[in-house]
């Protein structure tokens, strides 16, 4: 080959030849003129010219349209002596497609130093571009700030994240020192943990349980987290930062610890290792321990010595099975003071789902006072219920003890009456006949008393009821004795409730009705029902006497009465008796009325407890 | 106390007045009856079983009827039942409660004993009399003595 004609002994000169041609490189050589003059088989296949093709062509042959100037440019230098070091270019392949190379350039010289051609070298490098551009991309994507730095401390690259969180464009970074990015009071100190890490190469965290700032070109600062990872290259190793902004997490880190803080309940986070890894302020409240006393701590020690055992069990049930829970359903639970007192508490379980796996949340309150409270309620329940028994064994004796003598008044004066009638005059059986009256009367007092005490210890039984047959049922009764009086009923919604209390309020409201209309010349009693605002009012209506509204508030009471009893005979108590068993249905009573025109006395039952059409 | 040869219906009654009332009424109803008034619990046992001052008399033997108030001294209306109920002899002896308590629990105890009817004292002394009257009626006459009762 000419390229070493008469240079070197033959047998050298064959090794030569023979590398050259068997290399995977093209090498291949062209005369100052441009006309090829050498072309080995790595040329042969990278451009898929054969050497018969190539020799004494141009070495256009190989040149796109846009590299002509290029290669112009490479023989002027080339001919001024200048070296030219591997670069990377495009040529043209005989099928007329580019192939990517790495190309080395240098000047032939003969043996009086003068240049004779141009020799080259050309790898292909289209995969090697192809993995360089993959890599360029996959860091231009990459959700992070992405700096390569060089252990000389300058920026190599940085990707299209970095200027969107550091604000610099990337022309303004690179070739500066990385420093650029970090607050001033740190600047100090990077350049030697900038050489401890090339000095070990291996990827980390960087600051690890530190608090990291990244510094933003208009000098605000911003919390972040960077890992770093060394990258060897050509030119050595130099580090990949990745820096992720977290002011959000940071923000919402915050928010969560403000909204544990202002819980009112003590609230404890323990990871499933049982160590309490944060706690709020009530926690100091109602276990008396400082944060630094507990953090860190196993949870037992909030916890009676008593339930140490078993609690690692429950705790390993709810990892797993994290759901929200309250914990120890129907069980008494207990939490224990750094003093040893225990107390009462409601615990609910949330599980926490975080970077470093689940955590349980326990949110504990400490009952204490409503326990108190429970057990005062109980208490006073219980009072309640020995006045309740006391009261029935009152109702009993006044049933009993009182009705004998009554008994025995009227019994003696029947007896006297039967054996000396023709011994008494008249005007001594009128006085003995008002003694008898007068029995019957305390004897009825006494029976609505009772009855009255009852209404308000019973047990109400609800049953459906039909209050048309109930009232026609009542007005059954009045048929003979008030026969004169003319009875209109009209619609009357069914209800529930105690069928036997609501009989009693009838009675007692159409009794007062008939009573206290007789002495009309056509009374009239009207008895009907309205639905009005969720709520059924019933209503029993006369033409009678009626009574004045400015006495109004004596009406339902106990013993009052508007009438003299001349006039009217009555206890005074039928009309507390309906205002009690219509309370104690969740009703309200009234009345409406006007002197000698008449009255109407009104209850309501609730549609929707007592489930009327 | 009325002694007489033979007893047909007993009153234990402790209320003296109580107790003469009754009597008037049932002997308005009936003028012959044979009745026994006795006024403690202790007492009306010892009759009914011919214990202690009763002791080998044969008047109970024609008892068709016990009348019962509630309140007795010593031993109680409803302990007295109890005591008739259990023994085989007197099992089947017609009871009547004759009391002025009208309470819920006492007539559920009283039948739960097994008395024959309960029945509250009216305070109106015509009313008293028609009751006593129609109860030593339907027990004494209408009424078939139970079979192989002392």
């Amino acid at each position: 080959m000419e390229l070493f004609a008469n240079k070197k002994p033959d047998h050298v000169q064959a090794i030569l030849a023979s590398i050259v041609d068997y290399t995977d490189d093209a090498i291949f050589s062209s005369s100052l003129e441009g006309t090829i003059t050498s072309w080995n088989n790595g040329a042969e296949k990278l451009f898929g010219f054969s050497k018969e093709e190539a020799l004494g062509k141009p070495i256009s042959l190989i040149l796109p349209a846009d590299r002509i100037t290029e290669n112009e440019t490479l023989t002027v230098r080339l001919n001024k002596g200048e070296a030219i070091d591997h670069f990377e270019t495009e040529r043209l392949r005989k099928d007329g497609k580019l192939v990517y190379i790495s190309l080395t350039v240098s000047p032939l010289k003969d043996a009086q130093n003068n240049i004779t051609g141009i020799g080259q070298i050309a790898r292909d490098f289209t995969k090697h571009r192809k993995s360089r551009e993959t890599f360029k991309a996959l860091l231009e994507s990459a959700p992070d700030a992405m700096v390569i730095v060089g252990n000389d401390g300058k920026i190599q690259m940085v990707n299209a994240q970095t200027e969107k969180i550091f604000l610099y464009k990337r022309t303004e970074l690179i070739g500066n020192m990385v420093e650029i990015l970090i607050p001033q009071r740190y600047t100090q100190n990077h350049p030697s943990h900038r050489s401890s890490f090339f000095s070990d190469p291996r990827v980390r965290g960087m600051g690890i349980g530190l608090e990291l700032y990244g510094k933003r070109k208009d000098n605000t600062e911003f919390p972040v987290e960077i890992s770093l990872s060394p990258l060897e290259t050509e030119t050595g190793i130099v580090a990949l930062a990745a820096i992720r902004d977290v002011s959000l997490r940071k923000k919402s880190e915050e928010k969560f610890k403000a909204l544990l803080e202002s819980a009112p309940d003590a609230m404890v986070i323990v990871g499933q290792d049982g160590k309490i890894q944060m706690v709020n302020a009530q926690v100091r409240n109602i276990f008396q321990f400082e944060r630094t006393e507990i953090e860190g701590q196993p949870i037992e020690i909030l916890i009676p010595q008593r339930y140490h055992q078993a609690h690692p069990q429950h705790r390993k049930s709810f990892f797993s099975d994290p759901r929200v829970r309250s914990m120890g359903i129907g069980l008494e639970l207990f939490g224990r003071r750094k003093d040893g007192v225990e107390f009462p508490v409601e615990i609910s379980l949330s599980p926490l789902e975080t970077e470093e796996g689940t955590l349980a949340l326990a949110a504990i309150r400490d009952i204490t006072g409503r326990k108190k409270s429970e057990y005062k309620i109980q208490q006073l329940n219980r009072e309640l219920e020995e006045h309740i028994v006391e009261l029935e064994s009152f109702s009993y004796s006044v049933s009993h003890d009182l009705r004998a003598p009554l008994r025995a008044i009227d019994g003696f004066i029947a007896m006297f009456m039967d054996k000396f009638q023709d011994d008494v005059d008249p005007e001594g059986k009128r006085l003995l006949g008002n003694i008898r009256r007068n029995v019957t009367k305390m004897s009825n007092l006494i029976n609505d008393l009772l009855m009255l005490s009852r209404i308000g210890a019973k047990d109400i039984d609800q049953t459906q009821i039909n209050m048309k047959t109930l009232v026609n049922s009542v007005l059954d009764e009045f048929r003979e004795t008030h026969s004169h009086a003319t009875v209109q009923v009209g619609d009357l919604h069914p209800t529930s409730g105690d069928i036997a209390l609501m009989r009693q309020v009838f009675l007692n409201l159409i009794s007062n009705a008939f009573k206290y209309s007789s002495k009309k010349e056509q009374p009239h009693i009207e008895i009907g029902s309205v639905e009005s605002k969720g709520e059924i009012q019933y209503y029993v209506r006369d033409n009678g006497v009626g009574f004045d509204m400015e006495y109004y508030n004596k009406l339902f009471g106990v013993f009052q009465r508007l009438h003299s009893p001349q006039d009217y005979n009555g206890t005074g108590v039928g009309l507390a008796i309906v205002k009690r068993v219509i309370t104690r249905h969740g009703g309200h009573v009234w009345a409406e009325g006007k002197e000698g025109e008449g009255a109407t006395f009104y209850f309501s039952l609730n549609t929707t407890t007592h489930g009327a059409s | 106390m009325e002694q007489a040869d033979r007893v047909e219906v007993l009153l234990v009654e402790d209320n003296p007045d109580d107790a003469e009332l009754t009597m008037h009424a049932l002997k308005l109803g009936d003028s012959k009856i044979n009745l026994l008034h006795l006024n403690d619990g202790a007492e009306a046992l010892n009759f009914v079983f011919a214990k202690k001052s009763f002791e080998n008399k044969r008047i109970q033997n024609d008892l068709k009827l016990v009348l019962l108030d509630l309140k007795l001294p010593k031993i109680d209306g409803l302990e007295i039942l109890k005591r008739i109920r259990e023994d085989e002899r007197t099992r089947t002896l017609p009871v009547v409660i004759l009391t002025s308590s009208r309470e819920k629990k006492d007539i559920a105890a009283a039948y739960s004993l097994g008395v024959n009817s309960y029945v509250v004292k009216p305070v109106e002394f015509e009313f008293y009399m028609h009751v006593v009257k129609t109860l030593t009626l339907y027990w004494n006459t209408i009424n078939e003595k139970p079979i192989g009762q002392i």
